[in-house]
């Protein structure tokens, strides 16, 4: 999975490229960058169109340090990027794409 | 000088703002404890809603359906309906909507909610535990299953 995060509201750890990797490591390809609207405010990176919903998910949880046992589900519009383990070519959104990431619960 | 709780609602509403400058809801502070937020429904048409913050995060806020042009609460033309959350009493319904508690609002479907309880606790809150979370819920809500407003039949 490649990622570049940018964050905007909320403070990000930006992973780091070690000099061994970066002598490896070649432009990508294929990317997209997401922009999306979380429960701790907006969260942008770029992210390979291989990578999992799951993975997108996990990345914002852990970069905006949200709940870890919380359950969120990835949004576009009235889409849900669902089930989580596709990954985000298959989606076929547009690039970039505003996401929302919303908490899982139930109305009573 | 802000205390810390005040300080941590402050960031909080920070969050909400930048969520919807980003996803083009509409968001205004209208006093120290309290601001408006608009979402788009699914039908392209404008709910809006007035929120007050007296008393969060002990309690939850109080998220009010709004008549943008006259600033009127509850009106049935301005109140939406559908899904789970867009309750057919006019408000929605979710522990983190202080409306929904009977104690506190007559049209609150649940007496059996204690105001005074921890909210965050109640299964149904999941991690809808922030205004930003809060509203990232309404706008899906608007979006995927609103069905009309409680005026139209």
């Amino acid at each position: 999975m490649l990622m570049v995060l940018i964050a905007s509201g909320s403070p990000v750890d930006r992973p780091e490229l070690s000099e061994t990797n970066m002598s490896t490591v070649h432009p990508p390809s294929k990317t997209i960058q997401l922009e999306i609207a979380t429960p701790k405010g907006p969260f942008k990176g770029e992210f390979s169109l291989t990578t999992k919903v799951s993975e997108v998910i996990d990345t914002v949880k852990n970069t905006l340090e949200l709940p870890k046992d919380a359950s969120f589900e990835l949004w576009y519009g009235d889409q849900r990027l669902a089930p989580e383990e596709r990954p985000l070519e298959s989606f076929h959104l547009p690039n970039p794409a505003k996401l929302t990431l919303v908490a899982t619960g139930s109305g009573v | 000088m802000l205390n810390v709780q005040q300080l941590a609602i402050e960031t909080e509403l920070a969050d909400l703002k930048a969520n919807a400058e980003q996803q083009g809801w509409t968001f205004a502070r209208t006093g120290d404890a309290e601001f408006t937020l608009g979402v788009l429904a699914r039908d392209n048409s404008w709910l809006h809603l007035k929120v007050f913050l007296d008393g969060y995060a002990r309690i939850p806020p109080a998220w009010h359906w709004l008549n943008p042009e006259t600033g009127a609460l509850g009106e049935r033309a301005h109140t939406p309906v559908g899904g789970n959350f867009f309750h057919g009493n006019g408000v929605i319904c979710a522990p983190w909507n202080r409306l929904a508690y009977k104690s506190v609002d007559d049209r609150g479907p649940h007496p059996d909610w204690a105001i005074e309880g921890d909210w965050k606790a109640n299964a149904y809150t999941g991690a809808a535990t922030t205004l930003a979370a809060m509203a990232l819920r309404i706008a899906l809500e608007a979006m995927t299953k609103y069905e009309r407003r409680l005026s139209q039949r």
